[in-house]
């Protein structure tokens, strides 16, 4: 990305924190004073920016997630149901491989979370790439339905009965994904990075990632160049539930160790402020994703000192949102060459 | 009142704000913009029409105090879709979340950490014949909003099938070119069409919070608003066909309440997903046939040609 290609998300960040330090005013707090608390305890400390990348982690992979879909034209709405699948599955499995190793563990269950994601992704991608099926509508369904059910499992066939609120059983401290020496960072924020660099390599410099382009964004001409369109529809559609799934696995496996009855993942609309603000690139998801994860701890630790409202940094995550959205559309028609291919399935 | 009538009545009044929002939303997808944000767009109408009430003790200003949030977000939105050619996926998410936050922050701020209820209820003006057994509570014993909310998502219908506004309404939809080549100025159009579709958003989440439940709290719509945009389509962007949808949805809900009183020892979690997994059951049924306008989520452009 360029010099000029990064001028929409940087000016649609300065308009976000303009707007946000006009509301921060109109409502009798201090600016300045925020300003310094979230540059002290977030950017400063240690501890501060080492939480952040904990919890940017799974936003990142939820963005990759939302990536994928985005990548051939689809949107994945589900994200929060698939990142539920991939939780629960983890949490069953888990306790369960006790006298295995602990690298054993967490790959038999990330796997397994991995495959949970993509099933839980297949009923809206089968339909989408056989049947013209739009996505958002399915997606949005199955999200409900996987919230349904996990609640269910864990209030009846998962619960732990030793502890008295209603938890899948848990994974012992010692067996979890560890913290990198003395800090706080885990294992699976280094693994989400290397998946997001991976990911990047595999769409920009490979045959695969090309095509997958050109059936996002020139559907014509995919049909030209023989693209098994539906096909790839098809497996990014897999792979986006799975990658999604992931961020439900690395909470269980890191941060977690079991799924607690009240839990809603709700990760859906943080990782598409994070796809736009790094225009749909992969390896820019990795600072764009760290950023919202700061946004995410300074909503855990700044109200107390400032009085301001936990839900203040998702409202600015809406305000940038909405700025990205009128650079979003001039890059896509440029792009696309003013060939207008619609954005969702139906009756094509 | 026997628990059944009293089911039934509650199932009807928890359909009207998915109702009013899924045809709000169905006008706009009908003009060509697809708005992912209603459920911020219900947030905001919510607590507009709460504080509205909680000021002036008159429900028909609170209503109104909705209807108007969501007009206004409705005007920027269509602004940005047309003049500016925004994407509208991405603006929609955008005022999901930013709705959200905004309604969940401007909350705190005026209320903290209390939990205010609101003084009054909704007058019933028919109750004197809600002794029909049965089904009487369910038709007569309403809020008198519910009323109005039926009658506005009936008229939105015959507006949408039937009038002159309507036949532009899906052209600039489904072939924005005609409608251009009779003379009409297509973003005007959406324009409007946001407008209008937004207010009854706005309204579907006054009658949430004011006229159902009686109070407003962050994130009081719990998905309402992402459910309206899948009813708006598997509806067909059709108001009367939505307005059953939203029934049959009510009632499966209701329903759910219903089998745990029985002695059928079902979990209330599975419950639950019986709405949501029916609606998925009709889409898989539906197929194809969930139809969408040609140019919905497109920016129109006057100098390109198809679409």
């Amino acid at each position: 990305m360029t010099a000029s290609k990064a001028g929409a998300p940087l000016l649609s960040l300065l308009g976000a924190t303009i707007v946000g330090v006009v509301l921060v005013l109109l409502t009798g707090h201090n600016p300045v004073l925020i300003g310094e608390e979230f540059v002290d305890r977030v950017v400063l400390r240690r501890a501060g920016l080492e939480e952040s990348f904990v919890a940017m982690t799974p936003i990142l992979l939820a963005g990759l997630a939302a990536l994928l879909a985005a990548r051939v034209g689809l949107w994945n709405i589900g994200i929060d149901g698939q990142v539920a699948a991939g939780a629960i599955t983890a949490a069953a499995i888990a306790p369960r491989l006790d006298d295995m190793p602990r690298v054993a563990m967490w790959g038999i269950a990330a796997g397994a979370g991995f495959l949970a994601g993509a099933a839980w992704a297949a009923l809206p991608a089968l339909l989408r790439a056989r049947g013209g099926v739009n996505e958002i509508v399915t997606t949005i369904m199955m999200t409900y339905v996987a919230f349904g059910l996990v609640s269910w499992l864990i209030k009846g066939p998962l619960k732990d009965e030793s502890v008295v609120s209603p938890a899948t059983a848990s994974i012992e401290v010692a067996r979890r994904m560890p913290r990198l020496g003395d800090s706080r960072i885990h294992l699976a924020v280094i693994l989400a990075i290397v998946l997001a660099i991976v990911v990047g390599v595999v769409l920009r410099w490979t045959v695969p990632g090309l095509l997958s382009r050109v059936v996002g964004e020139a559907p014509a001409a995919a049909d030209l160049l023989t693209v098994p369109v539906s096909r790839y529809l098809l497996v990014a559609f897999l792979l986006s539930g799975a990658i999604a799934a992931l961020a439900g696995v690395s909470e269980v496996l890191a941060v977690r160790g079991s799924v607690p009855g009240d839990w809603r993942p709700s990760l859906g609309l943080a990782a598409f402020a994070a796809l736009f603000l790094a225009r749909q690139h992969a390896i820019w998801l990795i600072p764009s994703s760290l950023l919202l994860g700061m946004m995410a701890y300074a909503s855990t630790v700044l109200p107390r000192p400032t009085g301001l409202s936990p839900d203040f940094f998702p409202m600015i995550e809406g305000i940038l949102l909405i700025f990205l959205s009128i650079g979003e559309w001039r890059r896509r028609s440029a792009a696309a060459g003013q060939v207008d291919e619609p954005v969702t399935g139906g009756s094509r | 009142m026997s628990v059944l009538e009293t089911l039934l009545m509650a199932a009807v009044l928890s359909a009207v704000p998915l109702m009013l929002a899924a045809t709000g939303e169905a006008i706009g997808q009908r003009s060509g913009l697809l708005n992912l944000g209603v459920e911020g767009v219900m947030l905001a109408g919510g607590l507009a029409a709460f504080v509205a009430v909680d000021l002036s003790s008159s429900f028909v200003v609170g209503l109104g105090a909705g209807a108007c949030a969501g007009a206004s977000i409705g005007l920027g939105f269509g602004v940005l879709a047309t003049r500016f050619a925004a994407s509208q996926i991405v603006l929609g998410l955008g005022l999901a979340l930013g709705g959200a936050g905004l309604t969940g922050f401007l909350f705190r701020e005026r209320y903290g950490l209390t939990q205010p209820l609101l003084a009054q209820g909704m007058e019933r003006p028919f109750d004197g014949a809600a002794d029909i057994p049965v089904v009487g509570l369910m038709l007569f014993g309403q809020k008198w909003f519910v009323y109005i909310a039926v009658c506005l998502v009936v008229l939105a219908g015959y507006l949408v099938r039937r009038s002159r506004a309507g036949l532009v309404l899906r052209a600039a939809g489904d072939s924005p070119f005609a409608v251009e080549a009779a003379g009409i100025d297509v973003s005007t159009v959406r324009i409007l069409a946001a407008m209008s579709g937004q207010a009854l958003a706005g309204l579907g989440g006054a009658a949430l919070a004011i006229v159902e439940v009686g109070f407003f709290a962050p994130g009081l719509t719990v998905g309402i608003g992402f459910i309206a945009i899948a009813l708006a389509m598997i509806g067909r962007q059709d108001p009367w066909l939505i307005a059953i949808l939203a029934l049959v949805f009510g009632l499966l809900r209701g329903a759910g309440t219903a089998i745990q009183l029985t002695d059928l020892r079902i979990q209330t979690e599975l419950l639950d997903v019986m709405p949501y997994a029916g609606m998925l059951l009709l889409v898989v049924a539906l197929g194809r046939r969930v139809r969408l306008p040609a140019t919905l989520g497109l920016a129109y452009h006057r100098e390109s040609r198809g679409a």
